[in-house]
């Protein structure tokens, strides 16, 4: 599960499916499991890309290998939305944020990435432009969501 | 491209099955409810059912065309087509089909149709939320574990954007629901008729900020249908017949269903801009010629965003059209006078078309005078969604 962590530090959905694991995003659960956000690039053009896809959006090709990124990145835009399963639990007005990062430091177009803004908890802890940089959340051994923390 | 052929097919006949709450069919089953819109569309048109010799779908729905044609005991069934791809923005890819049919000659009657019943439908659990053990599909890996499993935080993610960009305001998608209950309040077939103000559109439920209960249709039941055919063929039958101008179903670059990594100037759109593009210069018509709009608004922000990419206004200026009246039925540009997606019925767009056809035919509970031309716009969806311009004939 992949739910808000034991401590409660972590503002994350309850009750959320965990990914299917594939051999087209592997490398990026790996690479959250170890605080870094890497996401395809393709082996002909360099640009980056996600989410994982078979083809290169730029040239086509199908050559890709994983890269792993600053990290860092701004909101693009987000939601909060009211989180049933902490409501049933008792936490009536529990939220939680869906958000669009765009990473730093890729080639070609912008890469964005939609996650969660972890130590953001009411509504105005969050605008767009804000600067954010990855945590990861396990949800397997070895295994975990890129997720984002806010950036003082 | 070779230039399009105009006005080469026409809407006949309009049908739709009782509309209910969702789940409220599911002893009823699906291919009864297409029945009942196909046969009221034959019945519309002055067709006996077996005429028919075609059906055109969309967004995966599940009634199989040779059934249908058994239990309306077509003669001959001479096409079939399902939008691949395009889910509820698929209705102008579905007419699309049928247009091309009867004008190549592959067909002489098409049936248009969408039938719905929520608590069966295909990918239900991804559209009402998935909950713990359950699959997902590979492509929901990157959305549905981090909380984006509702179609209404998909249309939230954009209305924040937009808020941030132009200024757009909560008022301003209230505006747009309050316009559909207007509407829906003299049409005694929708679902919800109650007029509804401002404070009580923000004290409605959160469903997923910046939206809130009020900015979302309800999930329904029902069929709807239309009746497709050759303009010489259209001549003999009972009502006049109103003319299919064009079709287009242009997707958007790099637009899958939540089209977080489309380009930035697109983004905060329905995805619809180059297919106003071409349905514009396919039917050599603009939006200043469209006398009522047709928009896909299964969530509030769908309208304002769908005024600005199909030119109604500059992009970004949606919010202060609509608190001008813009959309009202007396404004420049009524929108879904019948009540929307919003009010009337949430069947993905389908009685959006034949509200288009009752205003050209001057048959509508909320007539727009004089009204010739009508635009449908699909909404935000999996690529292609797209547009259909609807043309008074004399």
């Amino acid at each position: 599960m992949t739910g808000q962590d034991t401590a409660g530090q972590r503002n994350r959905p309850g009750g959320m499916p965990d990914p299917v694991v594939a051999p087209v995003n592997e490398g990026m659960w790996r690479a959250a499991a170890e605080g870094r956000i890497a996401v395809q690039r393709c082996q002909d053009c360099a640009a980056h890309r996600y989410p994982p896809t078979d083809g290169c959006y730029r040239c086509s090709s199908c050559r890709w290998e994983w890269s792993t990124l600053p990290g860092t990145g701004v909101v693009y835009s987000y939601v909060w939305v009211p989180d049933r399963h902490r409501a049933a639990a008792g936490d009536a007005s529990a939220c939680y944020n869906v958000a669009i990062v765009t990473l730093d430091g890729t080639e070609g177009e912008p890469v964005r990435i939609l996650s969660n803004v972890v130590n953001a908890w009411d509504i105005g802890d969050l605008y767009v432009d804000q600067r954010v940089e990855v945590t990861g959340v396990p949800f397997a051994d070895g295994l975990a969501l890129p997720c984002f923390r806010t950036v003082a | 491209m070779p230039d399009f052929p105009r006005d080469a097919a026409c809407v006949v006949g309009i049908g739709h099955s009782a509309y209910g709450k969702r789940g409220e069919f599911g002893d009823v089953g699906l291919p009864r409810l297409a029945l009942d819109a196909i046969r009221a569309a034959c019945d519309d048109a002055g067709l006996a059912p077996r005429d028919i010799d075609g059906f055109t779908g969309y967004c995966d729905d599940v009634n199989v065309p040779s059934e249908l044609a058994v239990s309306l005991g077509l003669d001959e069934l001479r096409y079939t087509a399902l939008v691949w791809g395009g889910r509820g923005s698929g209705l102008p890819g579905a007419v699309a089909s049928a247009y091309a049919a009867v004008a190549a000659g592959l067909a002489n009657y098409v049936v248009v149709v969408r039938s719905l019943i929520q608590t069966t439908r295909l990918g239900q659990s991804l559209a009402a939320g998935v909950g713990p053990g359950q699959a997902i599909p590979l492509s929901a890996s990157y959305t549905a574990p981090f909380g984006m499993a509702l179609p209404p935080a998909i249309y939230a993610m954009k209305a924040r954007r937009h808020m941030s960009l132009y200024g757009t305001t909560t008022e301003h998608f209230a505006e747009v629901a309050i316009s559909a209950r207007r509407n829906a309040a003299s049409n005694p077939d929708a679902r919800f008729r109650t007029e509804i103000t401002v404070e009580e559109h923000h004290a409605s439920r959160l469903i997923a900020d910046p939206l809130r209960l009020y900015d979302c249709c309800m999930e329904s039941d029902g069929a709807a249908a239309v009746i497709v055919t050759s303009p010489e063929r259209a001549a003999g039958l009972r009502q006049p017949p109103v003319s299919i101008r064009a079709v287009s179903m242009t997707g958007e670059y790099k637009w899958a269903t939540a089209s977080f990594n489309t380009v930035d100037e697109v983004y905060a759109s329905t995805g619809h801009r180059r297919a106003a593009r071409d349905l514009y210069a396919r039917a050599g018509l603009g939006p200043g010629d469209v006398d009522v709009a047709l928009f896909y608004d299964a969530f509030t922000p769908s309208v304002l965003m769908s005024l600005e990419d199909w030119g109604f206004c500059e992009v970004g200026e949606s919010g202060p059209f609509v608190a001008d009246g813009g959309i009202r039925r007396e404004g420049p540009v009524p929108v879904n006078p019948h009540g929307g997606n919003l009010a009337e019925v949430y069947l993905h767009g389908s009685t959006h078309l034949l509200e288009g056809v009752r205003q050209l035919r001057g048959t509508s509970r909320n007539q727009i005078a004089g009204a010739g031309v009508a635009l449908y716009g699909s909404g935000v969806g999996a690529s292609p969604g797209g547009g259909i311009m609807l043309r008074r004939l004399g």
